[in-house]
């Protein structure tokens, strides 16, 4: 089966100008690498999980497929076709239906714009709408779809009148007013109380399943991930370092960082004793980024070969892919 | 006898839109060397009973009813001396937002040092330093960076700063805002870790205040657990949860030791504490509810000597 969504060797570099260096020496021109050569694919319907620490460049990969940010290096291919490399007019083709679930729905909404306005923005710009009743008419169905109901009782609200679960909803509503075929889902419930988060999930996952949607799901939240996903992808400073099924990589994890992710989950169960396996220190600058496997300086099973010989993703069990030196 | 009461609270917030009450008739004791986590969702109440604690609330607050004793002094009542007294120094806090509670331009040590040294002042500013020096080592940073700037340490450094300063002053209760909410799972389990080691090492008495009850269930001995400004269960950590909105909160935790199941979460939205519902404030999302839960707020009901329930089903002469 073709892949509905192909990255290989994604990389994204942000440059910048130590100053300092440059005084003294000149040039002084340093790249933060924030997605630094990572391969994957997504198969159509399939959630598929990128999990990360903060800094590890799962939200730049995010932006990188859908072109929000340029990529320095690689290719993302969207049902065969090299989506990176189209001319801007050839790629707004591709734009209704590659979309995005922001984090942040208090950020992500215009609060000087009705709910009509906020959702039905996107259907004028792709004129997907004839005139103000076709967009009312729209926006409605798209509201009652992200389970804002009755859709009459929000549509002429603004933002601050709804609360945070409804504002995602919005939100969401906004997202697949375009029936987009691939969703990049950026944290799109951290910012949510635990007992509205199930909802805005729910909404997620039927909405794959009814229109059979392909989501890039991006979350910190290992646990999370494993209870949704189709497959999990673990990052480390812009390296993907495992990817495997949910239960794999939480319980049968091979790589020691993913080992020591699932380990400091914590568990709702006082009786469950568990050990935990705690990295020490923060992870390291993404900018001068050592020889060897990035995860050396705070493995704890490192071998002398791991400082110089950065490890390839290798296939260790069907569907369980492993970056270690040591397996 | 409890370090800390809290006596039937009342706490309401003046807002343009009518009166917020925020905190209803809240009781709650604390023994020495106790960890408590306070645990509800965004608006419950459990920040303001924080700041309540500290006589921090913003002015449009008004403390409707209620006590706050430490030992035998009501907090509420004191006059601003008999209080500087006491923060810091015998109730101290550890912020939420790690990230902005240092001011930015001043370093670690002279932060550190100046709270000591107005609490104490027959420290001299040396023995000050050390003890700053020393308690750096003791959450793990290193005596080292006691003189650097905020910016200079990362999120996580910033946190056992925070709290390297609230234990500064050997206060009898620590306060902890939620602590590692901001943070990147690793460090949450390196800051959770380490409040377990102080609770070890130093017979800490702690107040934990969080939304995560996973948080809670590996850091605490007893839980108590808050909903639209209202205690809803007390409990000692290990007993089975018996309020209904308790049993669906912790339910919408994933359990990775359990299967991949999805609870569907609670619907419904928390409710409006403008104008609250009447009755108990869960009843609205509630499955089991009935007639009486929409007419009359129910009474704490002990179903054990550790174990309170704020419910209508709990009720011996509900029938």
């Amino acid at each position: 089966m073709k892949p509905h969504l192909m990255v290989q060797d994604l990389k994204v570099w942000f440059p910048f100008t130590d100053r300092s260096v440059k005084r003294l020496f000149g040039g002084g021109k340093k790249y933060v690498r924030a997605v630094d050569g990572i391969s994957f694919t997504i198969h159509r319907g399939e959630i598929f999980c990128l999990v990360g620490e903060s800094g590890c460049g799962k939200s730049t990969t995010g932006n990188a497929i859908l072109r929000l940010v340029a990529a320095t290096e690689g290719i993302v291919e969207y049902n065969g076709v090299d989506i990176l490399s189209l001319p801007p007019h050839r790629f707004a083709d591709y734009r209704p239906k590659l979309q995005k679930i922001f984090q942040d729905p208090y950020g992500s909404l215009n609060p000087r714009q009705k709910i009509l306005d906020v959702v039905g923005e996107p259907l004028v710009i792709h004129k997907r709408v004839e005139n103000e009743e076709d967009k009312r008419e729209r926006v409605l169905n798209a509201l009652e779809a992200a389970g804002l109901t009755p859709p009459a009782l929000f549509i002429d609200k603004y933002p601050h009148q709804v609360s945070g679960g409804q504002r995602q909803r919005v939100v969401i509503a906004g997202t697949i007013a375009l029936n987009p075929e691939f969703i990049v889902a950026d944290e799109p419930v951290s910012m949510l109380d635990v007992s509205i988060r199930a909802g805005i999930i729910k909404l997620l996952l039927d909405m794959q399943r009814e229109a059979g949607l392909s989501y890039l799901f991006i979350t910190h939240d290992l646990s999370l991930a494993w209870m949704i996903c189709n497959r999990i992808a673990v990052m480390y400073l812009g390296r993907i370092v495992e990817i495997g099924p949910p239960d794999t990589i939480i319980h049968q994890a091979s790589h020691p960082y993913t080992r020591a992710l699932a380990s400091v989950i914590p568990v709702p169960d006082a009786s469950a004793a568990r050990r935990k396996i705690i990295l020490e220190g923060d992870i390291p600058s993404p900018v001068d980024i050592p020889d060897g496997c990035r995860f050396y300086s705070r493995c704890y099973e490192r071998i002398p070969e791991c400082r110089q010989t950065a490890p390839e993703l290798r296939e260790c069990a069907p569907g369980h892919w492993v970056a270690c030196n040591r397996i | 006898m409890a370090l800390l009461s809290i006596n039937n609270l009342s706490i309401h917030y003046r807002a343009g839109e009518g009166i917020v009450k925020a905190v209803q008739d809240v009781s709650l004791s604390l023994e020495p060397k106790q960890t408590l986590g306070l645990i509800g969702e965004s608006g419950c109440g459990k920040s303001t009973i924080a700041m309540t604690l500290l006589r921090l609330l913003p002015s449009n607050a008004v403390v409707q009813a209620g006590a706050v004793m430490l030992e035998n002094r009501d907090l509420l009542t004191m006059d601003a001396a008999e209080l500087r007294q006491i923060r810091g120094a015998r109730i101290a806090m550890v912020f939420q937002g790690a990230m902005n509670a240092f001011n930015p331009v001043r370093r670690l040590s002279s932060q550190i040092v100046e709270g000591i040294r107005l609490h104490r002042p027959e420290i001299d500013r040396t023995q000050a330093l050390n003890k700053a020096a020393g308690l750096f080592d003791l959450v793990g940073i290193g005596a080292g960076r006691v003189h650097d700037y905020p910016h200079q340490l990362s999120g996580g450094m910033k946190q056992r700063a925070m709290i390297a300063m609230a234990l500064s002053c050997d206060p009898e209760l620590v306060i902890a805002d939620e602590p590692v909410t901001a943070l990147d799972v690793m460090i949450q389990a390196q800051i959770i870790e380490l409040l377990k080691d102080l609770r070890r090492k130093m017979g800490l008495t702690l107040i934990l205040i969080t939304h995560d009850l996973s948080v809670v269930m590996e850091a605490c001995d007893s839980v108590a657990v808050m909903y639209g400004g209202r205690l809803m269960e007390t409990a000692d950590i290990g007993r089975p949860f018996k309020h209904p909105y308790t049993q669906k909160l912790f339910q919408a935790f994933p359990n990775i030791e359990k299967s991949r199941d999805i609870s569907w979460g609670i619907p419904g939205v928390p409710p409006d504490l403008i104008r609250p519902p009447q009755g108990c404030p869960f009843a609205p999302r509630c499955d089991a509810a009935f007639t009486q839960c929409r007419k009359k707020m129910p009474p704490m009901v002990a179903l054990a000597p550790n174990h309170q329930v704020c419910c209508h089903l709990y009720l011996e002469d509900q029938l």
